[in-house]
């Protein structure tokens, strides 16, 4: 069997197939290939292991290709990171309202500024307070609307307080002037 | 009828022998022409001539003179279309350029599923060679200097996965048997 070893005669197909076998060593298959059956049906392995490989390769470059790569994945969770944070943000409010934080003032150096900042916190506070008075009654009033639905006919809180105050205005009236 | 026609292989006996051994002589015609078309060709040039003298065949060597007629029917393509020429040898596996007959023979699912993974499973240096040679159909001179290896390496990497990926072929034909 000349040069070509029985034991060797898949890979001198394979390399016969794949041309990697120099001009004397592809003429000497080829004389080969006139005779030898065995050499034949190698050759005809060669060409199926070849394609099968290729086709297997053009699979996993396929999914390969399909699959997310690190780069992509990586911008891809950043961004849902980023975004769930932001909705966190906007909705959770974990700093809160900015607390009106007083400035550090020397009143020694500047009693004007200093006295004008303690004015317009007492007018903050006050101003919350009665905010936070009119919230309450507010609710309060909410409340009472919706615990009111099984009593329609029962006078409801805001009207008995203005006619208490309009009753309690009039009896000062009076007194004042039977004072006079 | 003619007595040549009375001594001439039944049809079914042709059709037999078409089924059991044309994709195997396909492939064979392929390794040798290069070119799917032309191995297309002289595989039917192939039946052709078993149909007019088959029948001076002995059945048990009907394979081998098969395969002799395609060979002899190969090297007559070649010599006809100028195809022995060196630029005309490379194997295109992935056949990119190529048009393909419609009866290309059609690859196993199972067989390509199994030697995908048989590739998976082979030493990162047996599997870059097996890319770059048979996907990117780099030669082992160009791989060899790529990966500034040997040749000798090169060709020694390769023939060890061809060894694995066959067996695991092989495997995979045995299952189907």
């Amino acid at each position: 069997m000349s040069r070509f070893e029985k034991n060797d005669i898949e890979w001198a197909a394979f390399c016969y197939v794949t041309d990697e076998l120099n001009e004397s060593d592809h003429e000497q298959f080829e004389s080969l290939l006139a005779s030898d059956q065995d050499a034949r049906e190698a050759v005809a392995r060669a060409v199926e292991l070849g394609q099968t490989i290729s086709a297997a390769q053009c699979i996993e470059l396929k999914r390969n290709q399909n699959r997310p790569n690190g780069k992509s994945a990586a911008i891809a969770v950043g961004f849902v990171v980023a975004s769930v944070l932001g909705f966190l943000v906007i909705t959770l409010d974990p700093w809160g309202q900015p607390a009106m934080q007083p400035p550090i003032i020397d009143s020694a150096a500047d009693p004007a500024l200093a006295l004008a900042w303690s004015q317009s916190q007492t007018e903050y506070d006050e101003n919350s307070s009665d905010l936070e008075d009119e919230l309450a009654v507010l609710n309060e009033f909410a409340e009472h609307e919706l615990d009111s639905d099984d009593s329609p006919l029962d006078a409801p809180l805001w009207m008995l307080t203005a006619v208490s105050v309009q009753q309690k205005a009039l009896e000062e009236s009076k007194t004042v002037e039977m004072e006079n | 009828m003619s007595e040549s026609e009375d001594t001439k292989l039944d049809s079914t006996v042709v059709a037999q022998l078409y089924v059991d051994h044309a994709e195997e002589l396909r492939r064979f015609l392929i390794g040798v022409l290069r070119d799917t078309a032309l191995a297309h060709d002289a595989l039917q040039t192939t039946f052709a001539k078993l149909v007019e003298q088959g029948h001076k065949t002995r059945e048990e060597s009907r394979k081998a003179w098969l395969f002799r007629v395609a060979y002899n029917e190969a090297m007559l393509f070649r010599r006809r279309q100028a195809v022995g020429d060196k630029a005309n040898r490379n194997l295109g596996w992935t056949r990119k350029n190529e048009s393909e007959p419609a009866d290309e023979p059609l690859l196993r699912m199972e067989a390509v599923e199994r030697v995908r993974v048989a590739v998976a499973q082979l030493p990162v240096d047996q599997q870059q060679i097996v890319k770059m040679r048979i996907y990117e159909e780099k030669t082992f001179a160009v791989i060899a200097k790529e990966l500034n290896i040997p040749l000798g390496t090169a060709l020694g990497r390769m023939r060890l996965a061809t060894i694995k990926l066959r067996a695991a072929l092989e495997q995979s034909d045995a299952e189907e048997d």
